[in-house]
């Protein structure tokens, strides 16, 4: 994709550079919505890919992937040399694909999670929702429990978060199980 | 609490079921986008942001207002104390809500430009919101890329050559969106009405006049369902959907309703007092009964042409 300038964010009409120095006040000359445009020098740079260099003598290092092209930096992890395509820079670190993969599995680099579950938002529906039809809490207040415990040091959200939301579950699912019992004494007392 | 290296940027875009906020990384602005039981992140690293553009309007609050109307039209036929009680606690509701959209300022559109993408901040919603965001953001995505004038870079991308330029450059093809059918389910509602008044009025049967509140009910939320979506319909469509929604709008006031009007609510009234009858009677006239089939097998027959006519145009 080259550069394709600033567009409107109301109608996508293209924005001509005139009107960018423009302070707040500004007005889309197709829509005419008020505008606010705020561009960065990134926005001049073109997107140039960096190209492998091919290997020039028989004693140069070459890539560990593409025995063809010259190493350019190895993995920080397993030692393998690059070329240029194969290295994958994040933040603080230089890895081979084979190493990014496995980071990104095992959950190792927090700023690749593309998604995370929110097991005390899950452990809290679990304790509440079911109790608007009362009976399916005799299975799901136990399994609250289970969640609880089975989750307590899993990662969370990437966010501040206190654990809040676990212990209201669990004072719940502890009602919840305290009721049936409550219940179920009262019941066999009524029939003897 | 989890030591986290973000900081707030925005409060939370509440939709239904989810919500979008901005948060301040180290060298990156998170986008989360929470579905209450799974958050989902999207990064972008500061130093490959080219711009954020914030367009003032976007939608407004449709439909606090029109809850509103209903509660007032409610309140004011009403006669019971319970359905006074009833609709004034929802208008308090819808008129608090209205009240707090305006309090809250304009709205606004945000995006987020990178080299390959573009990117629609939904948790950046307000202008205020958006001042706020740029405020925090600029500094930080400054200090990574450095300060140019605004005059500066655009003159650099007007020495650019002007076939890179969006202008020039070629366009993906259109998406044709396939017409709903909403349209033709309100057509079809009115065809039905009418057909039950017709039924009640030949037979014995009452339960087809006791059908009659719940479609007129339908017909007005689907009436302004069908409008709501009729930007791609042809200029006959949404005349003639336009008309058909006045109709609607007008009925009981007007054109059949003058006397089935407090026929009805007197039935409501006897509804909400006790146990509602199963075979409602509407105390209106068979010249107003016969007016009120009339205009929907009309306007019925004339919408479902129209939209026929409208699909097998766009077929070809």
């Amino acid at each position: 994709m080259g550069f394709e300038g600033i567009v409107c964010s109301a109608c996508s009409q293209p924005l001509p550079p005139e009107i960018w120095p423009a302070a707040e006040g500004l007005h889309c000359l197709s829509c005419n919505a008020r505008i606010l445009v705020k561009v960065f020098p990134a926005l001049t740079l073109s997107n140039i890919v960096s190209v492998p260099q091919p290997v020039g003598a028989e004693q140069e290092a070459s890539c560990f992937f593409h025995p063809q092209n010259r190493a350019a930096t190895p993995c920080e992890e397993c030692g393998r040399f690059l070329c240029s395509l194969c290295t994958l820079e994040i933040p603080g670190k230089t890895l081979c694909p084979i190493c990014f993969e496995a980071n990104l599995r095992g959950r190792k680099i927090q700023n690749l999670e593309a998604s995370r579950t929110l097991h005390d938002s899950v452990a809290l529906a679990l304790a509440t929702l079911p109790a608007l039809l009362f009976w399916p809490v005799l299975l799901t207040a136990p399994l609250t429990l289970f969640w609880i415990v089975r989750h307590w040091n899993s990662p969370g959200s990437i966010l501040p978060r206190t654990r809040a939301r676990f212990y209201l579950a669990g004072v719940i699912a502890l009602s919840q199980i305290g009721f049936i019992v409550v219940l179920i004494v009262a019941i066999l007392r009524v029939r003897r | 609490m989890t030591g986290s290296q973000y900081r707030r940027l925005t409060g939370k875009n509440r939709t239904w079921t989810a919500f979008s906020q901005a948060w301040l990384g180290d060298d990156h602005l998170l986008i989360v986008n929470s579905m209450r039981l799974v958050e989902r992140y999207q990064r972008f690293a500061f130093s490959d942001i080219q711009a954020i553009i914030v367009s003032e309007g976007g939608r407004r609050t449709f439909w606090q207002p029109l809850l509103l109307l209903v509660c007032v039209l409610g309140g004011v036929t009403a006669r019971s104390t319970f359905g006074r009680g009833f609709f004034a606690v929802i208008g308090v509701f819808a008129l608090a809500s209205v009240i707090l959209d305006i309090a809250r300022g304009p709205r606004c559109s945000c995006v987020l430009q990178t080299a390959v993408s573009r990117e629609r901040l939904l948790a950046v919603s307000r202008m205020r919101t958006a001042r706020a965001f740029l405020a925090a953001i600029v500094p930080a995505i400054e200090a990574v890329q450095g300060s140019v004038a605004a005059e500066d870079l655009a003159a650099q991308v007007a020495m650019m050559p002007q076939t890179t330029l969006a202008a020039s450059a070629p366009q993906p093809p259109a998406i044709d969106r396939p017409l709903g059918y909403t349209p033709e389910v309100l057509f079809g509602l009115l065809m039905l009405d009418s057909l039950l008044v017709f039924v009640a009025l030949r037979s014995t049967v009452g339960v087809a006049f006791g059908l009659l509140p719940t479609i007129y009910f339908a017909e007005f939320l689907i009436g302004i369902l069908a409008l709501v979506q009729s930007r791609r319909r042809s200029t006959t469509s949404v005349a003639v959907l336009i008309a058909a929604f006045l109709c609607i709008v007008i009925d009981p006031f007007a054109l059949s309703g003058i006397s089935a009007w407090p026929g009805l609510v007197a039935v409501f009234q006897q509804a909400s007092s006790g146990t509602p009858p199963w075979n409602m009677q509407i105390a209106a006239s068979t010249t107003t009964l016969l007016l009120a089939v009339g205009w929907r097998t009309a306007m019925a027959i004339t919408g479902l042409a129209v939209c026929h006519f409208e699909r097998t145009a766009r077929a070809h």
